[in-house]
């Protein structure tokens, strides 16, 4: 299976096989995220973030610097030329001149895709939207496989806003793909998108439900924030904010050996006191985003089979 | 010269399900069946009119999994209040369970019940038949009007060992050669006879012994076995109430012949009702969690349970009141309470008008080989007319079935049906049953 050159746009455009391949060659790159490596030395990365984001943007930049490459870009479009009313393509096919691969966080739907046609290096989606976060889902992946050993058999929940949280969209697209069964629980105005319903419905089995009910049952609880910057009404938000915390008193209710994980960064729904339980795994979740992320460009780099 | 065209009846003023959208719309009737479906002024002249006052007519509802009783059951229920309880609920055509007395396991017993069915039914009824001893009669009841076979892995009704893998091979083979679909009640009955008598002996016999009895596991270990059979001969196998959300997966995994059903019971009531209904709500296989009940409901929305069926089991008020609860008969009524709290639930937004005719007419016709369940030219007129608009409490005093109780009793529903068309004819209108006895027609599977 060759990754060479491919952009990385959209879980959708994934197989199964071609998920559990980058899983396997994330796993590849464990040892190397302590000691490095230079399999990409020579090769420059371009981080064009239209769109407020630390750890995706540090992650990637890591991961590059880890494998021996070297990182330019820009995360405040008001400073670039975007400013002067440069449109997405025209950048696009600017940058492609100086890099080898481009990472791109876009505030609109859509906008990774379109450069992915202009762009002659592969593009890597790092967010558009509130559509899709692929390589996040992917890590997402790679922690539960990592932690619980396999993916099919598993009962996931995905917990809080399901409608703007782009990252269970693309995870949940992802999840369909094994043998799982899928709890979602959200406040009416938060329920996962339609077209994702439909998509995975005849899939596997979705329910939509309440959380305590699922607590005895669950192998994976993913936690998501509820972003106020989605929201278009603020009392709106108000309204449902807070509403599926996880604390101390609910974790004691879940299975020993699941895990709770979150897509960071998390405001309240996850209590701090639930940082020190056996189940809170978010941070290595962190931890395995290098990982993936080292595998992915090295595999669109083509610097490994 | 311009051809006189005089229908025997024209529904008029309706909103018609057709083609997954609504049209306004009417209906014209001739010999039974659906000769044309146009606006007012395209419509043929009738010898009668009927205006549904913008009401929305279904296709006639088929309810797979309905016990009749009658014959010396028939203090229960008999063919005439079972298919007026059909009527009243919107229903025009059922299938009758063989678990009688005497059973329906023999071609003779098959005639005879067919015969004093047909004076007595008002919508259509078919017949399921339990395999007979030998296997060379399989056919004959198929000749005789077995509409499907049944078979029961707890309490079996047939002589021939359902516990054997041998047995079961066999009898699928057979009706697969026969065209008929086989359906299954599936539970390890062997095992749970077994804990039941032991749980008798020990003086165990309250309703959490019966649940302990009738566990999950049970239900799908019998699907696994099952469905591992039904590969082997390719049979259709239809598996009836389906409980456990946890069967599914099992039985999906072979999607082209195998189906399933499930209850209203199974997806509206949890275990919790047995504390507030007591044993009036025991039935097999019993009432579950309330998670395992979300997940049976989406799991039909969904596609992944194919029909609902009732499994209306009605009893005498006695026979499902005692302290000791292996001495009480599991089962409730469910005709009359199926659509309105279907109808509930897509007044709700929960499910949508074409699942809805999905799960209660297409589905179940296409399972069953039934050749009705939609509403088109030429096909048989069984229709049902609602109006989605009445609110009201569900009332067991008012059942046409013999069964005067349910665990839905003083449930708040929205949507009723207010007529019910079997081949053309009225039979029921706002509550009143409107045909004679015998307006019904015997379905055979060997008919079509």
């Amino acid at each position: 299976m060759s990754f060479k050159g491919r952009d990385i746009i959209s879980i959708k455009d994934f197989t199964r096989e071609d998920i559990d391949y980058v899983l396997k060659i994330a796993e590849l790159m464990e040892p190397v995220v302590k000691k490095g490596s230079n399999i990409l030395h020579g090769k420059l990365l371009a981080t064009l973030f239209f769109e407020a984001s630390t750890r995706t943007k540090l992650s990637f930049e890591a991961a590059m610097y880890k494998l021996g490459g070297s990182v330019i870009g820009f995360a405040e479009p008001e400073t670039s030329s975007i400013k002067k009313g440069e449109n997405l393509a025209d950048t696009v096919r600017v940058v492609e001149n100086y890099a080898d691969v481009i990472v791109l966080r876009h505030p609109l739907e859509g906008a990774t895709r379109l450069a992915a046609e202009f762009a002659s290096i592969p593009v890597i989606n790092a967010g558009s939207g509130a559509e899709e976060h692929p390589t996040q889902a992917l890590l997402d992946l790679y922690t539960v496989l990592k932690e619980k050993g396999r993916i099919d058999g598993l009962n996931i929940a995905l917990v809080g806003d399901l409608r703007y949280g782009r990252t269970v969209h693309s995870l949940a697209y992802a999840l369909s793909l094994y043998d799982v069964r899928l709890y979602l629980v959200s406040p009416e105005l938060l329920r996962m998108r339609r077209e994702v319903l439909d998509t995975i419905k005849g899939k596997i089995e979705v329910i939509e439900t309440g959380i305590e009910e699922i607590l005895q049952e669950v192998d994976v609880l993913y936690v998501t924030r509820i972003q106020k910057e989605r929201f278009p009404d603020l009392a709106e938000y108000a309204k449902v904010k807070g509403a599926y915390k996880i604390d101390l008193d609910l974790v004691k209710k879940v299975k020993k050996d699941s895990i709770i994980l979150h897509p960071l960064p998390r405001v309240d729904e996850i209590a701090a006191e639930v940082d020190k339980t056996p189940q809170a795994k978010y941070f290595q979740q962190v931890r395995n985003g290098i990982v993936m992320r080292m595998g992915l460009l090295a595999l669109v780099l083509n610097a490994i089979e | 010269m311009k051809k006189l065209q005089l229908v025997d009846l024209n529904l008029i003023n309706a909103k018609i399900f057709l083609k997954n959208e609504f049209i306004e719309a009417g209906i014209s009737i001739e010999a039974n069946r659906i000769n044309k479906i146009a606006k007012l002024p395209n419509m043929p002249k009738a010898s009668k009119t009927i205006d549904v006052n913008g009401n929305i007519v279904l296709p006639g509802l088929i309810d797979v999994h309905v016990h009749l009783r009658d014959l010396k059951l028939s203090y229960k229920e008999d063919f005439n209040t079972g298919t007026c309880a059909a009527a009243a609920g919107g229903f025009t055509t059922v299938l009758d369970m063989p678990n009688t007395q005497p059973p329906t396991n023999t071609p003779e017993r098959l005639k005879k019940k067919i015969q004093r069915a047909k004076n007595r039914v008002i919508v259509n009824v078919g017949f399921y038949a339990a395999f007979p001893k030998q296997f060379k009669q399989i056919v004959e009841m198929y000749r005789n009007g077995a509409i499907a076979f049944k078979v029961f892995l707890y309490h079996p009704i047939t002589e021939l060992d359902v516990n054997c893998d041998d047995v079961l091979l066999k009898v699928f083979k057979c009706a697969k050669q026969l065209n008929r679909p086989v359906a299954v009640h599936a539970e390890e009955g062997e095992i749970v006879q077994r804990i039941e008598e032991d749980l008798r002996k020990s003086g165990k016999s309250s309703l959490n012994h019966h649940l302990k009895a009738h566990s999950i596991k049970r239900e799908v270990n019998a699907v696994q076995r099952v469905v591992k059979l039904a590969k082997q001969t390719g049979s259709h196998i239809h598996f009836c109430h389906i409980s456990a959300a946890s069967s599914i997966r099992h039985i999906k995994k072979l999607k082209q012949h195998i189906t399933c059903e499930t209850t209203p019971h199974h997806i509206f009531l949890t275990k919790d009702v047995l504390r507030k209904c007591g044993s009036i709500a025991l039935m097999n296989p019993p009432l579950r969690s309330r998670l395992n009940t979300t997940r049976l409901w989406h799991a039909l929305n969904d596609e992944w349970i194919d029909i609902l069926a009732s499994d209306h089991a009605p009893h005498a008020l006695q026979e499902k009141t005692n302290e000791n609860i292996w001495e009480v008969s599991p089962g409730i009524p469910g005709l009359e309470t199926t659509l309105p709290l279907m109808l509930t639930q897509v007044n709700n937004g929960r499910m949508s008008w074409g699942r809805l005719t999905q799960i209660l007419a297409t589905k179940p016709a296409e399972i069953f080989q039934l050749n009705r369940g939609f509403i088109k030219t030429g096909s048989v007129a069984d229709l049902v007319i609602v109006d989605v608009n009445q609110e009201y409490k569900i009332d067991s005093s008012k059942f046409y079935s013999k069964a005067k109780y349910s665990p839905f009793d003083g449930r708040k529903v929205k949507g009723k049906p207010i007529k019910t068309f079997v081949s053309g004819c009225l039979v029921y209108d706002s509550g009143e049953i409107v045909s004679e006895p015998g307006s019904g027609t015997i379905l055979t599977g060997s008919s079509h």
